[in-house]
């Protein structure tokens, strides 16, 4: 099992990442916030199965987007 | 013109972002963590291979440009710090990290901070990190760490930040 992952924002430039939860406290101190958008969960699969899951989860962001 | 060391010359930073076009802007080196105080050794380089091309016409063996590779690891400290950016190179360089080392390597002495800024030449190197191992345990030794990374974008070795 990987290390469990969360999405987190820097709140200047926009981009993403996934980071374990340790690392977003540290990431915390430098305009990083994390995304409140139900996303942990999915880097936790993606963390779990690095291929196949991620494109489960493009395919089910695909269908929840319509 | 003077030879330099990297000591406080040189600025480390770590994004959790995946910059694809190898050029970082301002914001997001600020938004990198300051990995210097903790670096003891790195050694980002690019190799190159080349394919020989004899032929029977000549006792000289020509050769031709053939792929590249990277690689790219570093030894850092550990910390007892605590807070929540205690031992953050250990926190933030685990195994399976993805992110962007940003490395200035010519400093800007009596400026107080190497931090990169604009117009200053960066290397870019983005990375996954494939192992974080520790360094073995012996007696008045301080405690360190290696990490190793596979290099998945051709780096950028002079970026002029804009």
């Amino acid at each position: 099992m990987g290390v469990q992952e969360v999405k987190i924002v820097h709140g200047e430039t926009g981009d993403e990442a996934y980071v374990s939860e340790e690392a977003a406290e540290a990431y915390a101190e430098l305009g990083w916030t994390l995304a409140d958008d139900g996303s942990s969960e999915e880097a936790q699969d993606v963390a779990d199965h690095p291929i196949e899951t991620q494109v489960e989860a493009t395919k089910k962001k695909t269908t929840k987007e319509g | 013109m003077a030879r330099i060391i990297p000591n406080e010359n040189t600025w480390i930073g770590f994004t959790p972002t995946a910059i694809t076009d190898q050029k970082p802007t301002v914001a997001q080196i600020a938004g990198a963590v300051d990995l210097t105080g903790y670096c003891i050794s790195l050694n980002a380089s690019a190799r190159g291979n080349t394919v020989p091309t004899p032929a029977f016409d000549s006792l000289f063996e020509t050769s031709t440009a053939g792929t590249s590779a990277a690689t790219f690891d570093a030894d850092f400290y550990r910390d007892d710090a605590v807070g929540l950016t205690g031992d953050i190179a250990w926190k933030t360089l685990y195994r399976g990290a993805r992110g962007t080392f940003i490395i200035s390597r010519f400093g800007r002495p009596g400026t107080g901070s190497n931090m990169p800024i604009a117009g200053d030449i960066v290397e870019v190197w983005t990375v996954m990190i494939t192992s974080r191992t520790m360094a073995n345990m012996s007696s008045n030794t301080v405690l360190t760490f290696t990490a190793s990374c596979s290099v998945n974008i051709e780096p950028n070795e002079a970026y002029t930040v804009a």
